[in-house]
């Protein structure tokens, strides 16, 4: 067997001390910022950390005690936040409260529900058929383009100021992210998982209920979030503009009377309704999304 | 999720057309043969005719530019005080530990719910409405902007700490640039929300002129072609909107090295 | 020691555990290495001997050890130009193109505007990429994109150029051709190259000497010199002699 030829280079050497090629000067010294952290400051940066959130609003809580104490401003257009708190019991003890919250809860819920329904169902159709997408979409993107508020006119002239004016908007709102997220979901079916699908016989029925339904869950559960979120929105809008109760109307009605107090109460409470049900969604998609890879915490 | 808003191509593409226009057809059938007595149900050619007018006689071109200029005062002060405080937020530990919970607090309200307290402050002219749009708009760019900052990948600030990148050189050749896509998204919501603020706005605080305005109007006088009128055009302006958006977007995207969709 | 030369007296570090617990892992346990001028040094070892801990306290990245490292004679001191880095992401730039990425490591380097263009050129050719010079990251292939992280790395004349697990992502046939260039940028820059991998075939190409790590606690089990002739040749029975040596030490292990 012939043997190839092996080139011999010269064996390597490490170079002279001077050779040409220019290395770069060693940086000069810089002054070594060596973080030692000991226990006692440690402790303090943690506590420091938790506190630093609340020096703001404490202090925009003190100026204005302070503004409404030295009469800054008249009480008309800042009420003392003790007024606001009082506003706040009254309303629970009254009853009021418990009155408006309820039928601002029962308008979304019902818009919602109603907007799902019809979202869950167009977005589905047009999912599994390509062929109903293409005569329905382009009509429904155009649609899309006017925003609940663009809608309100149009609703108030056909249905009035009733119920039905207030289901029918946060219908409309709860049913465009529902629909294009429902419609994502079954579009993106994992072909990979389909194709096994195949591979062992499964019916288109099969296929959906056992693949695509599952597969589509997260997306389907943020159309879900983001439609309720939507609805929460125009709920408040359609009480501002047209509405007899629902805490929308506490803000209205106290903004007529100049009673800031109450308008900043129903402020508050729309707040903290808004955040319970963020909350919620949270933890229902935490639980949901067990096993699956999360994405990173942020801001939003 | 624009790829799926993206119509069919070729002839599927006609398809689309084919519902829109069965409606208008219908619609035309209707008030042609008087289907419906009630005086709400207007004819094509009526909201035709009242376009026409509201053109030809200027009023809505007043009206109009009386809402995108609102419109862009709003979005231009909002999203400059938006990246101001966004690259603060981003930037700066200690100052979002001290601002970032209230701020995180005070953007989960509503902000149509404001507005009531906002014309007591301001009043209800053009003043009460810029602030508002301001506000709506300087949201969604301050939390993408700390979004995008906080976001950085720590792979590419351990090459800058290696090549002895300046705090700012950092932050200017490093941190923005990553940070550059989510900005963007920021100032696209920005658009689009002030948009919407720009219509709310003009409902709840009825003064001036504006195209909101022309459709309470037309709500309040009964007169169905005018509402239509103006919800057409909104939609129009609101798709202009995206579709400026979503050009720059691509744009940003092929310099991004993000494949262009 | 050596002049100009890079030395690594009693390197020790250790990590806690868990954060504020008491538990402590002992990553570096007393390394001591010499590494002459213009030597190519290969470090090998299984996950967790600390290889990596090692290459990101000579770059700097990580300043809490004991002992010292010494280039040239003087303690090293953060990071510094005068120590390179190929990582095992590229971690080019994604907004800038190649020769703007190259740019990078002259950021804060004396030369002028003129000297730096010409010396990012001179670099981008070595790696043969000039016709890629204005392509963007998401354009080129996983190895193009390494040879511009090795550019990068060259491009202030270094004395030292750290290469962790650099071909690590890249598959087999890249990573066989990239070895090959590696070796002649490395004949012709003449520079000190620390190369972290564990690959034993790539370090007994590529050094002069392998460098066998063990793990728990970290821990230079032994030096193997490779005087080989450059350029090598894998199916040379001396080098599968070598390589067979080292990777017994590995075998034990299990």
């Amino acid at each position: 067997m012939a043997r190839a030829q092996t080139v011999r280079l010269e064996p390597y050497t490490a170079p002279a001390p001077n050779d040409n090629v220019k290395r770069f000067p060693p940086s000069p010294a810089r002054p070594v910022r060596k973080v030692e952290v000991s226990r006692t400051s440690a402790w303090r940066v943690s506590l420091g950390d938790k506190a630093l959130p609340w020096l703001l609003p404490l202090v925009l809580l003190g100026l204005w005690y302070l503004g409404v104490e030295r009469g800054w401003l008249s009480e008309q257009v800042l009420p003392p936040p003790v007024y606001v708190y009082q506003t706040l019991s009254d309303l629970v003890t009254s009853g009021d409260l418990w009155l408006n919250a309820s039928a601002s809860l029962q308008r979304v819920v019902v818009g919602f529900t109603l907007g799902a329904l019809i979202g869950i169902a167009l977005g589905l159709a047009m999912g599994l058929s390509r062929t109903l997408e293409d005569y329905l979409l382009p009509t429904f993107n155009a649609l899309v383009q006017i925003p609940v508020l663009g809608w309100l006119p149009f609703a108030l002239l056909l249905f009035g100021i009733g119920e039905t004016l207030k289901y029918v908007l946060i219908a409309k709102a709860a049913l465009v992210p529902i629909t294009l997220c429902t419609l994502q979901a079954f579009r993106q079916a994992p072909k990979g998982l389909l194709e096994v699908g195949r591979a062992y016989g499964f019916s288109r029925r099969q296929s959906v209920t056992s693949i695509v339904l599952p597969a589509a869950i997260p997306t389907l559960f943020t159309g879900l979030r983001l439609g309720f979120t939507k609805a929460w929105l125009s709920l408040v809008v359609v009480e501002l503009v047209a509405s007899s109760e629902g805490l929308g109307y506490l803000i209205v009605y106290g903004r007529q009377l100049f009673q800031l107090d109450l308008v900043m109460a129903a402020v508050v409470v729309v707040g903290a309704l808004g955040l319970v049900i963020d909350r919620g969604f949270d933890y229902a998609e935490k639980r949901l999304n067990r096993g699956r890879p999360t994405a990173g915490g942020s801001l939003s | 999720m624009s790829a799926i808003l993206s119509v069919g191509r070729g002839s599927r593409r006609y398809r689309g057309w084919i519902l829109p226009i069965a409606a208008i057809a219908v619609w035309w059938l209707a008030s042609n043969q008087g289907w419906s007595q009630s005086g709400l149900f207007v004819s094509p050619e009526k909201v035709a005719a009242t376009a026409w007018d509201q053109m030809a006689s200027g009023k809505f071109w007043r009206a109009i530019s009386a809402s995108l200029a609102r419109n862009l005062s709003g979005f231009f002060i909002g999203t400059t005080l938006g990246l101001v405080l966004g690259c603060l937020l981003g930037l700066s530990r200690y100052f979002e530990r001290l601002v970032g919970p209230s701020f995180n607090t005070f953007k989960q309200i509503s902000l149509f719910a404001w507005i009531p307290l906002i014309s007591v402050w301001f009043g209800l002219g053009d003043v009460a409405k810029v602030v508002f749009l301001s506000l709506a708009a300087l949201v969604p760019v301050v939390v993408n902007t700390c979004d995008g900052l906080r976001n950085v990948p720590p792979n590419l600030l351990e090459v800058a700490r290696v090549y002895g990148f300046t705090r700012w050189q950092t932050i200017i050749g490093v941190m923005l640039p990553s940070a550059l896509p989510s900005i963007f998204t920021g100032l696209y919501l920005a658009l689009v929300y002030s948009w919407l603020a720009t219509i709310g706005a003009e409902y709840l605080l009825v003064s001036g002129e504006g195209i909101g305005n022309t459709l309470i109007d037309g709500s309040e006088h009964f007169m169905m072609d005018l509402v239509l009128f103006g919800m057409v055009i909104i939609g129009l302006v609101g798709w202009g909107l995206n579709a400026l958006a979503r050009t720059l977007e691509r744009r940003m995207q092929r310099l991004y090295g993000i494949a262009p969709r | 020691m050596l002049n100009n030369g890079l030395t690594l007296e009693n390197i020790s570090k250790r990590f806690a555990s868990r954060p504020g617990s008491s538990t402590q892992l002992q990553v570096l346990d007393n390394i001591q290495l010499d590494i002459a001028p213009g030597e190519f040094i290969s470090i090998v070892g299984a996950s967790g001997c600390g290889k990596s801990t090692l290459l990101r306290l000579i770059l700097g990245l990580d300043e809490e050890y004991d002992g010292r490292i010494l280039l040239d004679g003087k303690p090293i001191d953060g990071t510094g130009l005068e120590r390179g880095i190929v990582f095992q992401d590229h971690r080019l730039f994604p907004w800038l193109n190649v020769e703007q990425n190259v740019a990078v490591g002259l950021k804060n380097s004396p030369l002028s505007a003129r000297q730096k263009r010409d010396t990012v050129r001179e670099h981008v050719e070595l790696v043969g990429l000039h016709d890629f010079i204005d392509a963007y990251p998401h354009q080129i292939s996983g190895g193009m994109a390494q040879r511009v992280a090795i550019a990068r790395g060259l491009v202030n004349r270094p004395s030292v150029l750290l290469l962790d697990e650099p071909l690590g992502a890249l598959d087999a046939l890249t990573r066989a051709r990239l070895q090959g260039e590696l070796q002649n940028i490395w004949l012709k820059e003449k520079i000190t190259m620390i190369l972290v991998t564990h690959d034993v075939d790539e370090a007994v190409f590529l050094g002069d000497r392998v460098v066998v790590m063990q793990p728990n606690p970290g821990r230079i089990r032994r030096i193997v010199d490779i005087d080989l002739p450059r350029s090598r040749n894998r199916s040379d029975s001396r080098f599968i002699a070598l390589r067979d040596d080292v990777l017994s030490d590995f075998a034990e292990l299990h």
